[in-house]
């Protein structure tokens, strides 16, 4: 052996460099896709500065045709779309929608009298507040009217301190009252409108003189009524109580003044959170960040979507999820065990086979369109003619029309296709003398397959479930079609009976994300909401996953045979 | 080394040793008839020679035996083993006479009695061992087994002539301890003869499983 | 009277036999009788996979409480009489046979009866060890599991039981419910001869069990064997002469798909009577 014979290198070592810059690209355009999400998303809960700021005077950019101040944050730091000598614009939040008649404003820098944003003034006193209407306000206090005669200035040393307090109180009156209105009243609705619904089935296609002409169907009518009027007299009861509730969130009032001179009262109902956002440390800074995206998750939205939290969808998304899984596994496992272990090879077989491949090839909304007519129209139509005699009667659909379980069906057909192949292929790893070992002790096949089979092949199964959420719950165009709506009144698992509402509408994040992003009155508002959904979509499906990869990992330990 | 190249080494180690000592017997034939001394102590000398060929037949065995050899091997190489113990002690019984021999030559005007009956003895006893080797070579256990009898003429001449020996000592004393020499390579001649017929059963075995020892 | 199966066009000649037929116990070979046979190929037993025959005109004995080898070279049809005895052959489309075999005089081809029932009274032990991917405990207790007996008290017993009968009791007892991969060939192989014997069996059935061990975990199963054998009949098919010497009581030499020779084991190797059965001990073939 001689060194010089044994320096030969060896072929394709291109080829290394080749794979791994393909790696290397891929992970470097997700890792650019998140961080984008990410911080356009993110940036949206973290509290920004508020500037007071002066324009030159002969600027166009006027926020207030009255005065060239104005205040705002900056939301945007960009070239001017255009302009070939690079120069710059701000895009300003400057809030107060109802005054101004938009949000934000661009701005060019060079209009500013200050444009280097570390030389702005930043008042200490200036407030933002949260409202129900009309998104966030920018202003500075003048005072605050409690009751009918109490008026405190704000110059007073604890008006701050007050006026948080008694916004407090009233955003707990008004948790209060919502609830009262959504759960108690909620249920006497629904009882009211299935006894409405009895009603109108009892008399569908009879004329008056007809009713009127039968007495037992007169009786009928009668007792129902009386029902009908004895949860009437409950709902007054509580409609008072809310209604009184909602009176004293009028009490109190502010009066506020905007940096360009308006001034405008506001009773305290109206808002929702008041800051100062200049007087923030880090630690106010990160508190209020913590409890803005706490909303984000756990609030219902206001504002055509454009405002408040996306709890609905973040629910329907999650709960859509679930029924879909629930509804594709064990079809899924089933078809592929029959598929592996029992059908003979054959013309036949293979032809399923195929079939259930291209099935993962069909456009989603096609599947949407099959929702519809086959689930919705057939299924649905089918069910409400035979257990909801009443609801055909009144013309009004139970489950023939959209609605959470038809939208999990349709996914969980749309993704078939993957679990079934990857059940098949955990299956198969399953090493035939594992097998033969079960029937030589004198077990029977199913035997086989539900005591040694399957638990062996459980990582694989949960790698087909793992591919299935991942697809299931990024879709939007089918669900469309099939029980998506833009703003759902309830959600599909509340405290009211039946509990599980499987024909009740959802809202899901992915067409939440359509809807807003695409059909908004606003879109310059949008667009920080959309960033943060599509952040929060991503973070669903992350955390779904990881939770089956987990479950995967401690069965791959416990059971596993072979390297799937 | 495989077995069945052992069991042909075996075999042509064998073969050598049964030259060998059947060369041993014939030379001491002739030097009882020619009292020659020179080749009586050459016979003597090429004992030591036998003894090595036997102890290298028993090593080359137990190297096949580690292989597990089955069936004919088998019985081939542990039967080979007896076969060459036979052989080593075939050269001992010329040795032994090749040393009476010299002693009886020591007394050079004394005649040897019986001395071409004793010869024609020695040349039966080594035409069996002869005949019992070819049928080692040719797996004949058919020619084998018809050698086992033939041992009896040898065995006949032995009480013949002892019985004569002892006469010739009770007729002249003096000559008692030459006539006992005599005797004693008549005894030799008889064992050689044993010796053949032990290697014509070890053929037997090996060829037919048969264990025709003992059978009279 | 011998039961031995010829080849049906002699080539090759037999041994000489002696001439004298009184000195013929080193050549005359004990039959296996009536009340000793436990499994029984009778009727000319043949088989086949699709239109290919592979086993024919079997008339075989095995006797009850013996360990029985079965030898021979490469597809001579071994493994496949080993896995009719508990029908696993079975698992192959288009198989068909002739002729019949019982255990304990009842047909194992017996529609009437159940295949996973013969499989509880005929174990296996296969090539390569395949324990479940369970626990120990869930491995021994399988068998039972699938009959439906769940007892605690009588899985436990059983679990002690049959792991002591494998002589792996000592080594395992204190970890019965981690997971079985975790042990070492020769000890996987030795839980699935405790898998085997769980159910009580009357026949354990051994496909070549050692060739993937080390000669260690080797010699533990070959004694394993020996001590089992009080209790089982144990057919085994090996392809190592030395182990057929050193285990069996007695042993069958195949040869595409018939049956040569069969006898006492140390007869059959020191002095087998078909010339065929001679070159293949003796290596010269297989």
């Amino acid at each position: 052996m001689k060194l010089e014979d044994l320096k030969q290198r060896p072929a394709g070592e291109p080829m290394v460099w080749l794979t791994a810059m393909g790696l290397a690209l891929g992970t470097v355009m997700v890792v650019c896709l998140l961080w984008v999400i990410f911080v356009n998303g993110i940036t949206v809960f973290w509290p920004k500065p508020v500037y007071q700021l002066e324009l030159d005077a002969n600027s166009t950019h006027r926020v207030s045709a009255e005065t060239n101040v104005f205040a705002g944050a900056i939301s945007m730091d960009r070239e001017i779309t255009g302009a070939d000598d690079g120069t710059r614009e701000y895009q300003f939040f400057v809030g107060n929608k109802d005054i101004y008649g938009f949000m934000y404003k661009f701005v060019p820098q060079a209009d500013l009298v200050e444009s280097d944003r570390t030389k702005l003034t930043q008042p200490k006193d200036i407030m933002v507040a949260e409202r129900l209407e009309y998104g966030n306000a920018i202003f500075y206090p003048v005072s605050m009217q409690l009751g009918t005669n109490e008026v405190l200035r704000a110059e007073t040393p604890d008006f701050t301190t007050k006026l948080y307090a008694l916004v407090e109180e009233c955003n707990e009156r008004r948790a209060k009252y919502t609830a009262l209105e959504k759960k108690d009243i909620g249920r006497i609705n629904h009882a009211i409108r299935k006894i409405d619904i009895q009603i109108k089935a009892l008399t569908a296609d009879k004329t008056t003189k007809e009713v009127q002409a039968d007495a037992a169907l007169t009786a009928q009518i009668d007792a129902k009524e009386k029902e009908k009027e004895k949860w009437n007299a409950e709902y007054e009861i509580l409609a008072k109580q809310a209604e009184e509730m909602r009176e004293a969130q009028e009490k109190d009032s502010l009066t506020y003044r905007l940096v360009t001179g308006e001034e405008k009262t506001l009773p305290l109902g109206d808002f929702v959170h008041i800051y100062q956002p200049n007087q923030f440390g880090i630690g106010d800074k990160v508190g209020f960040f913590v409890s803005q995206f706490w909303g984000f998750l756990s609030e219902n939205p206001r504002e055509a979507n454009m405002e408040g939290g996306i709890f609905p969808a973040i629910f329907g998304t999650f709960v859509m999820t679930v029924l879909m899984s629930i509804a594709v596994m064990p079809f899924g496992v089933l078809a592929a065990i029959y598929l592996r272990e029992y059908a003979k090879d054959g013309l036949f077989v293979r032809g399923v086979r195929i079939a259930v491949n291209n099935l993962a090839g069909v456009p989603s909304i096609v599947f949407g369109a099959f929702g519809v007519g086959f689930f919705i129209y057939m299924a649905g139509g089918t069910i409400d003619r035979l257990f909801f005699p009443d609801y055909v009667a009144s013309k009004v659909p139970y489950f023939g029309t959209g609605g959470i379980l038809w939208a999990s069906l349709t996914l969980a057909l749309m993704t078939v296709p993957v679990v079934v192949v990857s059940t098949e292929e955990a299956l198969a790893a399953v090493p035939r003398a594992v097998r033969e070992g079960a029937l030589a002790c004198g077990a029977s096949k199913w035997q086989t397959i539900q005591r040694v089979v399957l638990p062996a092949s459980a990582p694989g199964l949960l790698t087909g479930l793992i591919l299935a959420m991942a697809r299931g719950a990024g879709e939007v165009a089918p669900l469309m079609l099939v029980g998506v709506v833009k703003l759902a009144p309830e959600l599909p698992i509340d405290s009211v009976a039946p509990f599980i509402h499987l024909d009740y509408k959802f809202m899901h994040l992915g067409f939440h994300i359509y809807d807003v992003g695409f059909q908004s009155p606003d879109s310059e508002a949008a667009k920080p909401m959309v960033f943060a959904t599509t952040f929060l979509l991503i973070l669903l499906v992350v955390v779904m996953n990881l939770a089956a990869i987990l479950i995967r990992n401690h069965l791959k330990k416990k059971y596993s045979t072979s390297a799937f | 080394m495989q077995v069945d190249q052992g069991v042909d080494l075996i075999k042509g180690k064998l073969l050598a040793m049964a030259s060998l000592a059947e060369d041993m017997v014939e030379r001491s034939v002739h030097a009882l008839l020619e009292g020659d001394d020179e080749v009586a102590r050459q016979v003597r000398a090429d004992d030591d020679k036998l003894d090595a060929m036997e102890q290298e037949v028993d090593e080359l065995a137990m190297e096949i035996l580690t292989m597990g050899p089955m069936a004919t091997d088998l019985r081939a190489v542990t039967i080979g083993m007896k076969i060459s113990n036979d052989l080593e002690r075939v050269g001992d019984e010329a040795s032994t006479i090749c040393k009476r021999i010299i002693n009886i030559n020591k007394h050079a005007d004394w005649k040897v009695p019986l001395r071409e009956e004793i010869a024609a003895m020695g040349e039966k006893a080594c035409l069996l061992l002869r005949e019992s080797m070819d049928a080692y070579v040719e797996h004949d256990s058919e020619k084998a087994r018809q050698l086992i009898p033939q041992d009896e003429d040898v065995d006949v001449l032995n009480k013949m002539y002892q019985k004569q020996l002892i006469q010739s000592m009770m007729d002249k004393p003096q000559d008692i301890p030459m006539l006992m020499q005599v005797g004693v390579i008549v005894k030799r001649i008889e064992r050689v003869g044993d010796h053949a017929i032990n290697i014509a059963e070890d053929v037997v075995f090996i060829e037919e499983a048969a264990d025709i020892r003992h059978d009279n | 009277m011998t039961t031995l199966m010829s080849e049906p066009e002699t080539q090759e000649t037999s041994k000489p036999q002696p001439a004298d037929q009184t000195a013929a116990e080193s050549t005359e070979d004990k039959a296996v009788n009536d009340s000793e046979t436990l499994i029984e190929v009778k009727d000319n037993f043949g088989f086949n996979y699709g239109s290919t025959q592979v086993l024919f005109d079997l008339n075989l004995r095995i006797p009850n409480r013996k360990v029985t080898a079965l030898i021979g070279p490469s597809g001579c049809g071994k493994s496949t009489l080993l896995r009719c005895f508990n029908r696993m052959n079975d698992l192959i489309d288009g198989i068909s046979h002739t002729g019949d075999i019982t255990i304990g005089g009842q047909s194992i081809f017996d529609p009437a009866l159940e295949i996973i029932s013969l499989r509880k009274k005929v174990g296996m032990v296969f090539q390569k060890y395949n324990p479940f991917p369970k626990t120990i405990y869930e491995n021994v207790v399988f068998s039972l599991r699938v009959s439906g007996r769940n007892n605690k008290a009588l899985l436990d017993e059983t679990v002690e039981r049959s792991l002591r009968r494998s002589a792996l009791w000592d080594e395992v007892k204190d970890r019965l419910h981690e997971s079985a991969l975790g042990l070492s060939g020769g000890q996987m192989q030795r839980l699935c001869i405790a898998r085997a014997i769980a159910n009580e069996p009357e026949v354990i059935l051994m496909d070549e069990p050692c060739s993937a061990l080390d000669p260690i975990a080797t010699g533990k199963i070959e004694e394993l064997i020996d001590e089992l054998k009080t209790d089982y009949t144990i057919v085994i098919v090996t392809h190592n002469m030395q182990q057929a010497t050193r285990v069996s009581d007695r042993t069958a030499f195949f040869y595409l798909g018939k049956l040569i020779e069969y006898g006492e084991t140390t007869k059959l190797f020191t002095n087998p009577q078909e010339k065929r059965t001679e070159d293949y001990v003796s290596g010269r073939f297989g």
